[in-house]
This record gives structure tokens, sequence and C-alpha cells, in this order.
């Protein structure tokens, strides 16, 4: 009894000793990498200790327009990151506070250390630490749901409401998701964590240059000193618990192995630091292959290009017609939050070319001559020649950027992301009358033509409307996929030809309205009216 | 075979104008094409042609068909004057006129042979296509405004109408029929398919094709493409193009019926025209400009067939009558119009005076036909409304 009650006294203090002294070890280790890629030799590993004794041994200088708002900034950082710490399981262990819904618990202190950062950046009156405030706090708005929908995703996936369960290996309870929504989630999680570490491309950690940066601008005015330290000491701590948030997909995915033996974990925590390090991303390396607990898909995909499905091997279909709709659904989304005009031509391009596959993936029964016809004529069409024509109406009418869209780039994305559940939503009542091989068939196509009115009807740009119309298309085409066989090829060329020859006059449209007007504002189109 | 001759010919001549360059040339090959074309129109009613697969030629399509093409005669040879010039503004591309307008013809005439819904949509988008350019032949400012806004809405709403289509199909497979999206197929399948699927289609291809219809509150596009476009080009999209469209709804309409349940299509139906009726009027009252007045003239008629068709029966049949009056004597009045555009140079109607001494016929035919176009006796719109 006595025995167990040490041990378990033993690693509470453990856990606690590694989360006060580790964190500062993880941007040296990621500055000394970024060097060594860089080609010099770089800063000691043991630097950011350096520095944080450094600066609690100077002084303070406060402004006579401060409060105890300010001065509490930095400490409540440093207070809920390693509170946070505390409820998150490390080296495969329980956490010290462990409840249920500390999932929940876990987001709202790295939402309350974020308040009163921002509060003190705003305590200070300077208007770039406004700037830095409003933009810290908009982009937390589209962080935070982020978070909270992946957390609770992986709590449905385990069938549980707390960290407990949720980094557990299950096996069986990650076979509930299908394997490519835990893709998604984990992408979107990554992206999350880019956003609340302020790591390239969000945020440039190692600057604090006003104009350009949302994290660092807020720090500005915590001139040297104790205070300092704390930011930076806070900014590690977080660092340490949400890189450990990052672990959950990986044993989610089929492959993992239960159980983490210790050394292997070492070696895992190294190799991903490694990847954090890298200046880039994108850039995955494994420094350890061996278990299947680091996250690592590349080494997952078979050389054609899309994921390993799992092994019943049925089910192989329906994964990649998963695949595909999810992937349209998120270029219709990256469609809508952008305000560059090719890159919403290019998203809706490749929407066509996910589209073109899809009689493939829904496993209609058509010759295999008949199969590979529809396919390559689709896929010529929509993702060849009619984003021809539309960049050369582009270039043309010499527009780049969507100026100013009716609405703002953020509520858009936000609308978006509403409709896309209102289509589910939906979709649930409006059921295929036969067993389709996809559940998301119906809910993706309603999202795909939602979100193409939503750009038809927000953006100013005359080619930007082409493009929501050309979405707009391709989610009634998703439809007409579930009737593939009542449609005869020739029929269904026709409807694509039409939309060719559609797009084809409405870039002429645009042509002469550009050289007519000088401009393709529909906004200025507005003389006929009674 | 002989069906796909009305599509065919004016395409294949559309074809041969593209390449020609003169205008006297290109005006034959237009006057030839429309003489053509009635002839085989009428041909198809005394001697009926055996449907094929995908096209067929029913008591409506025939209906419809013979409008299109007496319209289209009509405006073919109003178009004379256009082409040779002697208009108050100056086109930019005459040559892609004539090819444009015989496209339209064969378009149009694919949409009433059409017996596959499918079909039938790429036809209504078709002709869609075809008359954007002709409505911005003259690119003025204001003509592009009209060319894009019609463009935007009626791909955008036809879009809509496909979805409504698949839906049908998607309910046509519910039913021991099998799907199919032929006519016949989907009138045998109607009794038995899922309601929800069926009221969905309804909905959207009621939205879809009413937009392109001008029902209000859809019809936003349609004052000012056709005030816009020149004369004859108004009088084929008020004559024409909107009853294509109707026939679109109507074959719609008829699944509905057939499926034994067509209480909500019905009263769609009525509530869209009722609104229709009531806001074109209140619309035209204020109205300065006499095209833009013939243009809400249309949505208001439109209006009253699809009141006609909701409510069944006897009504159904006075709204086709009326299909026919209403595209006859508006065809007239925006041709008319086109006259005195030409005499006076404005399309404002406070500013032309005096119609009745220096064109004489014009006033009186405008006259004549506007009281038709009211509904006034002894016109034939009088006993169509009055049905």
């Amino acid at each position: 009894m006595t025995g167990s009650l040490l041990a378990l006294i033993l690693d509470r203090v453990l856990h606690v000793a590694v989360l006060l002294v580790l964190p500062p070890l993880l941007p040296g280790v990621v500055n000394r990498v970024k060097a060594i890629v860089a080609g010099r030799r770089g800063q000691p590993i043991l630097q950011p200790y350096f520095e944080l004794a450094k600066l609690l041994r100077k002084g303070a200088v406060y402004g006579h327009g401060t409060s105890w708002v300010f001065r509490a900034g930095p400490v409540a950082m440093v207070a809920t990151s390693l509170v946070a710490g505390l409820l998150l399981p490390l080296g495969g262990r329980s956490a010290p506070l462990s409840f249920a819904g500390d999932v929940v618990a876990f987001a709202a202190l790295l939402g309350l250390g974020r308040f009163f950062t921002v509060a003190a950046a705003l305590d200070t009156g300077s208007s770039f630490e406004g700037m830095g405030a409003s933009r810290e706090a908009s982009f937390g708005a589209l962080a935070e749901p982020v978070l909270f929908l992946v957390l609770a995703l992986l709590c449905v996936a385990a069938h549980g409401a707390g960290f407990e369960e949720v980094l557990e290996p299950v096996g069986a309870a990650a076979a509930a998701l299908t394997h490519p929504v835990l893709l998604v989630a984990a992408a979107s999680l990554f992206i999350v964590l880019l956003t609340e570490n302020s790591r390239i491309p969000v945020d440039d950690p190692n600057t604090h240059l006003e104009l350009t940066m949302i994290h660092e601008v807020m720090v500005l005015d915590h001139g040297g000193g104790p205070d300092l330290a704390f930011i930076h000491y806070g900014a590690a701590v977080k660092l340490l618990p949400l890189r450990g948030a990052a672990q959950p997909p990986a044993p989610a995915l089929p492959g993992g192995r239960p159980g983490r033996p210790r050394a292997c974990w070492w070696r895992a925590w190294w190799g991903r630091q490694w990847r954090w390090a890298s200046p880039s991303p994108r850039w995955r390396g494994s420094a350890c292959g061996a278990c299947g607990t680091c996250w690592s898909p590349p080494a997952r995909w078979p050389r054609w290009g899309w994921p390993r499905c799992c092994s019943t091997g049925g089910a192989e279909m329906s994964q990649l017609a998963d695949f595909l709709l999810l992937w349209v659904v998120v270029l219709g989304l990256q469609a809508v939050a952008t305000t560059r005009i090719t890159a919403a031509v290019r998203a809706v391009a490749l929407q066509g070319a996910a589209l073109s596959f899809l009689p493939f993936a829904l496993g209609h029964h058509l010759g295999a001559l008949a199969m590979v016809l529809t396919c390559a004529v689709t896929l010529a069409l929509k993702a060849v020649v009619i984003p021809l024509l539309l960049s050369r109406s582009i270039r043309a009418a010499r527009v780049v950027h969507e100026s100013e869209p009716f609405v703002s780039l953020h509520v858009s994305v936000m609308i978006a992301a509403g409709l896309i559940a209102l289509a589910f939503s939906i979709g649930a009542q409006l059921v295929l009358p036969w067993p389709a091989p996809s559940r998301l068939v119906v809910p993706i196509a309603l999202a795909t033509l939602l979100l193409g009115f939503l750009v038809i009807v927000t953006r100013r740009k005359a080619v930007t409307q082409v493009v929501g119309y050309l979405m707009l298309e391709n989610g009634v085409f998703i439809f007409g996929q579930a009737l593939a066989r009542e449609l005869p090829f020739v029929v269904e060329l026709g409807i694509l030809l039409d939309v060719l020859v559609g797009v084809f006059v409405m870039g002429i449209a645009i042509h002469h309205i550009s050289r007519e007007f000088d401009h393709i504002d529909v906004d200025a189109l507005s003389s006929l009216r009674d | 075979m002989r069906l796909v001759l009305p599509i065919a010919l004016p395409a294949l001549l559309g074809l041969l104008a593209w390449t020609l360059r003169g205008t006297r040339t290109q005006l034959g090959v237009l006057l030839a094409g429309a003489g053509l074309h009635l002839a085989l129109v009428l041909s198809l009613w005394w001697f009926p042609a055996a449907p094929t697969a995908l096209l067929g030629l029913d008591q409506l399509g025939k209906l419809f068909l013979t409008i299109t093409s007496v319209v289209f005669a009509l405006a073919a040879a109003a178009t004379v004057p256009y082409l040779e010039g002697h208009t108050h503004d100056a086109p930019s591309r005459p040559h892609r006129f004539v090819p444009a307008l015989l496209w339209f013809l064969g378009a149009m005439s694919l949409v009433c042979l059409a017996q596959h819904l499918a079909v039938l949509w790429a036809a209504i988008e078709a002709t869609t296509l075809a008359t954007a350019p002709l409505i911005a032949y003259y690119r003025r400012r204001t003509a592009l405004e009209a060319t894009w806004k019609y463009l935007l809405l009626c791909s955008v709403g036809i879009a809509l109408a496909l979805l409504g289509t698949f839906f049908l199909g998607i309910a046509a497979s519910t039913s021991p029929a099998g799907a199919s999206l032929t006519l016949d197929g989907l009138r045998e399948a109607a009794p038995a398919m899922a309601r929800p699927w069926l009221k969905a289609a309804f909905v959207l291809a009621l939205v879809g094709y009413g937009t392109k219809m001008g029902l209000v509150p859809l019809h936003t596009w349609l004052p000012d493409a056709h005030s816009q476009a020149p004369s004859p080009v108004s009088a084929l999209l008020s004559g024409v193009v909107l009853n294509g469209a109707f026939l679109g709804i109507l074959r719609f309409h008829e699944v509905a019926l057939a499926s034994g349940d067509a209480e909500f299509a019905r009263t769609l139906l009525v509530l869209m025209g009722f609104v229709s009726i009531v806001v074109a009027t209140a619309f035209m009252v204020r109205q300065r400009d006499y095209k833009r007045l013939l243009a809400y003239s249309s949505v208001e008629n439109m209006g009253v067939l699809a009141v006609g068709v909701g409510v069944g029966g006897l009504a159904a049949q006075g709204a086709l009558l009326h299909a026919v009056n209403h595209s006859l004597a508006k065809a007239g009045l925006f041709l008319l119009a086109g006259n005195v555009l030409k005499a006076f140079g404005t399309t404002v109607a406070a500013d032309v005076r005096g119609v009745g001494r220096r064109l004489p016929v014009t006033g009186a035919l405008m006259l004549l036909l506007a009281l038709a176009v009211g509904g006034l006796p002894p016109f034939g719109p009088f006993m169509s409304e009055f049905t």
C-alpha cells in the first residue's frame, strides 16, 4: 500500500518537475535545429535557460498608464499554461489532475491565458499592441472552436470525456471513425498548434516586428526584466502541453499498437522535436519508424497516392469516396477563404478533378471503357479546360485580388462553416433511397452547393462569381453521380458541355465589361434599377 | 429522324452563317432558316413523326414549337433593318448576330422536342447562352450590365432546376418502375415516388425554371434584359424564351399531377403567379421607359399563366391559349417599339410624342396590340384570361 502510494507521489512529483523544468529546452532545440538546417552552428541548446536567468536579474519598467492588468498578464499566462500542463498526461502516465471533461478545462485554460495576454496588451494603450491584440483575438476566435471540435471528435471516438480515455491508444474505438476524417482532424489540429504557438507561417517567434506579427507585437511593451522572462517561459510551457495534445491522432490510426515502450517514446519524442523545428512545417521526417505511435502518414501511403484504408477490403471504395468528398468540401472552404482569385480558381479546378474520380469511387457498374471515358472527359473539362478559360479572363481583366468582398473574409469563413453544418443536418433528413457507398454524398453535395451560393452572393468581382457558379455546378454534379445509371453518357456529356460553353460565354461577357467599364466590380453594375 | 431536323437545320445554318461575312448573305441565310423551320413545323402538324428515345413531339411541345417558329419568322423579318445598320445605336459585331439567332432557334426547338428532362435542361441552358450575346449586341454599359445579370441569374437558376431534375430521378428510383428521366418513365413511376424527394424536386424546378420564366421574386433580370436588347431580340425573349421555361415547369407539373399528390404544386404555382401579377402591375405603373413597361407586362402575363396552370382544368387550357396570344401580341409590340425607337431615338415614353402622325401604321397597331395585351375584348387575351 505504502509502496504504491509512494510510487504515486513520486510519479506526480516527476510530472510536475518535468513540467517546470523541461519547457525552455524545447525552444532551445528548435532554434538549434533551425540554425543547423540553415548552415550555421547555432546557439547552445540550453540558451533559453541562460536567457531566463538573465532576464530575471533585471529590473522592470512600467508605463504610467498601465494598471495591475499589465502586470498580471505574464503571470496569468504562465499560471494557466502550467495548470493546463498538469491536466495532460505525459509519457504514457496519468496526469496529476484528471476528471471527466478535463479536455474542456484544458481548452478553457488556454483561452484564459490568451485573454490575459490580450488584456495586458490593450492595457498599455499603445496602438501597436492594440493591433497585435486584435489580431490575436481574431485568430483565437478561429482557432479555439477548431480545438474544441477536434477534442470533441476524439472524445467521441474514444467514448470518453477526459484525457485519460482520449490518449489511450484504443484501436477499437478508432475504427469507429473513418480514416479520412481523422486525417482532416489531425491536419486541423496541426494548424491550430501552429497558430497557438506563434509558429511560421502564422507568426515568426524570432522577430518582434510590429506590423507583420501577432503574438510578438503584444509583448513588445513588456520591456526586459522578469515580465519578459515569464512570457518566454509561459510560451515554452504552452508549447509542451499542446504538443502533447498532438499525440492522440497517432494511436487512433489503424495500425497503432497499444502501449508505448518507454525507450521508443524517448526516440519518438526526439523525432518530433526534429519535425517541429524544421523551417517548413510540411517537412515530415520520422526519426523512429518502429512503433506506430509516431505521426508519419507519408510512410503509410502507397505509391498511387491515396491513403491505405482499413483492412476490410470492401470498405476501401467507401474510404476513397469519403476521402474525395472530404477533399471537395475542404477545397470549397479554401475557395471561400481566399482573396486571391487564382487560388479560388485552382481550388475549384481541384474540386473538379476530385469529382471526376467519384464515379469510380461510388462503384458504378458501367463498362470499363465507359467509366474511363466519363472520368477522362470530366477531368479534362472540369479540371483543365474551364480553369484555363477562367485564367484567360482573369489575365484579360487584369485582376488579382478580390478587393473588399461584401462580407469580410473572417465572417464569410464562419458563415461557410455554418452552411456546412446546415448541409449536414439537411442531409440527415434527405436520405438516399438506396444504400450509397458513402454516407457523405448528400451532405457534401448540399454543402458545396451552399458554398457556391455564398461565393456568388458575397463577392464583388465578376470572375469570382463565375467561380461560385462552378462550385454550384460541382455540387449539383455530385448529386448527378448518385444517379449515374439513369443518365446516359451522351446526356452527361451534354450537361458538361453546357457548363463549358456557359463559362466561355461568361468569360466573353467579363471581357467586354472590363473593356467598357475598366473594372469588373459587379457592385458598380447597378444603373438599371426601378 | 424527322424530329431532329428542326434542331439540326438551324444549328447547321448558324454554322454556315458564322463563316459568311456579307450582311446580305447572312440575312438570306437567316430568312431561309426561318422559312424552312416554319415549313417543317407545319408539316409536323399534318404528318406526325415517330418519337425516339430522347425526342418526341407531344401536343404541348407541338403548340410551343409552332409559337416559336411563327414568332421567330416575324422577328427574322424585322431583323433586316437592324443588320442594314439603320438603327440609332452602332452595333459592334453584326456578323455574330445571325448565327446566334439561328442557334437560339435550334436550342428552342430542342426544348420543345425534348422528352428526357436532362435534355430539356441542356436545351434551356443553351437558349440562355445563345441569347446572351444577342442582348449585349450594342455593347452599351447598360446592355452589358443587363447581360451579366441575365447570364448569372439564369445560369444559377437553371443549375437549381438541374438539381430538381436529379431529385426527381432519385424520387423515381424509389418506385418499382425504376429510375428514368424520360417523361413517360416519370409519369409511370409518379404514383409510387417518395414524396419528400418529389416535393423538393418540384420546388427546385419551380424556383429554377421560374427564374428563367420571370416569376417574382426571381424576375429581376427580366426588365433589364428585355429593355436593353435590340427589339427583335426582345420580341424573341418575351415571346419564346419565357414560354420555354414555362414548358419546363409544365413538364414537372405533369409528373406531380401523375403522382396524384399535386396540391402543393398547385398552391405554389397559384401563389407565385398572384405575387407576380401584383408586383409587376405595381412596377408597371411607375415606368417611364416604354420597353421596360412591356417587359413588366411580360412578367405579369407569366403570372397569369402560372395561376392558370395552378388552378387547373379549364383554366389550364385557358393558360395555354393565353401563352399563344401573349407571345404574338408581345412580340408584335416589341417589334413596333423598335420602329418607334428607330424613329425617335429614345426609349423614354414622355419624349415620344406624335407617333400617330409620324408613324401612323405603327401607332395604330401599337394601340391595338396594347389593348390586346391589356386583356380587352374582342382580342384573344381577353378570352384566355377570362377562361
